[in-house]
């Protein structure tokens, strides 16, 4: 699986990175991004 | 102290310092989801209270007729000038980021959020971790507290304070100030100690940081440059100031509120105990269920929203509270379900005003009850114990003795 951030809609609430560190990182401003090409299938 | 006269149509004559409310809104804002889902009022100030999901958050991200300039649920003095008793530099500005509209907003909260995101917040655990650990040698032997002054109300002022880089010692001074500024807004004496306290405190604190800066959030305010010119010192006063005011009751109430709930559901509270890997959504719904804060928009032009005739200058009350209880955005609200998978909730609001030290509020909330579950596991009200809960623009128990 394969996964996006849609930057205009992100709100910066961190929530994804707090839930799942393995496969987003945010910025100092809480907007997050993807770190990972593909989810790993554990996950 | 005002007197509230009681209220006999939430409709039309809403007031949210009436007991009733303070102590129970739940059941208010369920009837009047079913009735008049928008309530109005023209006590204090004309103002409308939304109760449901929907209006709460598209009101929240209209800021072209929702204003931000006037955020205060109670509105006090609002419409003098905040210079008029202060003889320091122009506060014109309020409290920005919370209290201004883009452009002021933007840059402003820029400034703030590094200081509280989630890696910045990480570094804090400790020091948080400790304090919590501290508070409880104090009372654990001796098998009674009060959760809400011994406990929850110590914890996020110190932590605060640390980021801000002032003297924790003052914590119980800088608690008073903050509570009559938010909760005791209704009594013009207290409102205005509150506020002369806390400005000429950081008004000192400007000054000394401007010697000798250190690694704190006022020195950084202080020493650095936006678009090529340094931040004007009103702005820097009011900043610091809703970093301690909104850092204060707000997160104190969430951590009482979430430790109420717990001594008066022994099930959700042994669960806890015993599944320590539901904390994260445990946090994420008692955030929801007992959501501490409400903000205040200023309606910008008239308007008619959902077919309320807003006229400018009205309130609208932002009830993040009641919107994270409408039974069309959550199944059974009523219920707080600590593995409740799907929630969205809006308990530090939405659009471009959403609280920007969430991270922390969640990490201080977190670590305050792993810890007092560790240490003071099987815990419940004290018996014939007088709950004493304040409300307004932060709801949560000032009072809440228990028994372990």
């Amino acid at each position: 699986m394969k996964l996006r951030v849609d930057p205009d809609k992100c709100q910066g609430h961190a929530r994804c990175y707090g839930l799942a560190p393995e496969i987003f990182d945010v910025d100092d401003y809480g907007l997050a991004s993807v770190i990972v090409d593909v989810v790993p299938p554990e996950l | 102290m005002t007197q509230i006269a009681p209220v006999k149509d939430w409709a039309i004559d809403f007031d949210v310092l009436d007991p009733r409310y303070v102590t129970d809104p739940f059941s208010i804002w369920d009837d009047l989801r079913g009735t008049c889902p928008i309530a109005h009022t023209n006590r204090r100030k004309s103002s409308w209270l939304p109760t449901r999901y929907e209006d709460v958050t598209a009101i929240a991200h209209d800021i072209e007729h929702f204003s931000s300039l006037k955020v205060a649920v109670i509105p006090g003095d609002e419409d003098e000038d905040p210079n008029a008793d202060f003889d320091g530099p122009n506060l014109e500005y309020g409290l920005p980021p919370i209290s201004s509209d883009p452009p002021l907003h933007t840059w402003t909260r820029r400034l703030l959020l590094p200081w509280f995101s989630h890696k910045r917040v990480d570094g804090y655990v400790p020091l948080t971790r400790d304090l919590c650990k501290k508070l409880l040698d104090g009372f654990a032997g001796s098998g009674h507290a009060d959760a809400a002054a011994d406990y929850a109300q110590q914890i996020p002022v110190r932590v605060i304070a640390h980021i801000l880089g002032v003297s924790p010692d003052l914590s119980d001074t800088f608690t008073l100030w903050v509570r009559d500024i938010l909760e005791f807004a209704d009594d013009a004496e207290r409102r205005q100690r509150g506020a002369e306290g806390l400005l000429n405190y950081f008004l000192g604190q400007l000054e000394e940081r401007r010697a000798n800066p250190g690694d704190d959030l006022l020195s950084e305010l202080l020493t650095t440059e936006v678009d090529g010119k340094p931040v004007d010192d009103g702005i820097v006063l009011g900043m610091a100031a809703l970093a301690l005011i909104a850092g204060v009751d707000t997160t104190w109430s969430a951590i009482g509120s979430s430790l109420w709930h717990l001594a008066t559901h022994p099930d959700d509270r042994k669960r806890l105990v015993a599944e320590p890997e539901l904390m994260p959504t445990a946090i994420e719904e008692l955030l929801r269920a007992y959501s501490p804060v409400t903000m205040a928009r200023e309606v910008t032009e008239d308007v008619v929203y959902a077919g309320c005739p807003m006229k400018a200058g009205d309130k609208v009350l932002m009830n993040f509270p009641a919107a994270n209880r409408d039974p069309e955005a959550f199944e059974h609200p009523e219920v707080v379900q600590l593995d409740r998978a799907h929630n969205r909730h809006v308990a530090f609001g939405s659009g471009i005003h959403r609280c920007a030290g969430s991270n922390l509020a969640r990490m201080e909330l977190q670590v305050a009850l792993e810890e007092w579950l560790a240490r003071i596991p099987d815990f419940s009200l004290a018996e014939g114990a007088e709950v004493a809960w304040a409300g307004g623009q932060v709801r949560g128990p000032r009072i809440c003795p228990v028994v372990f």
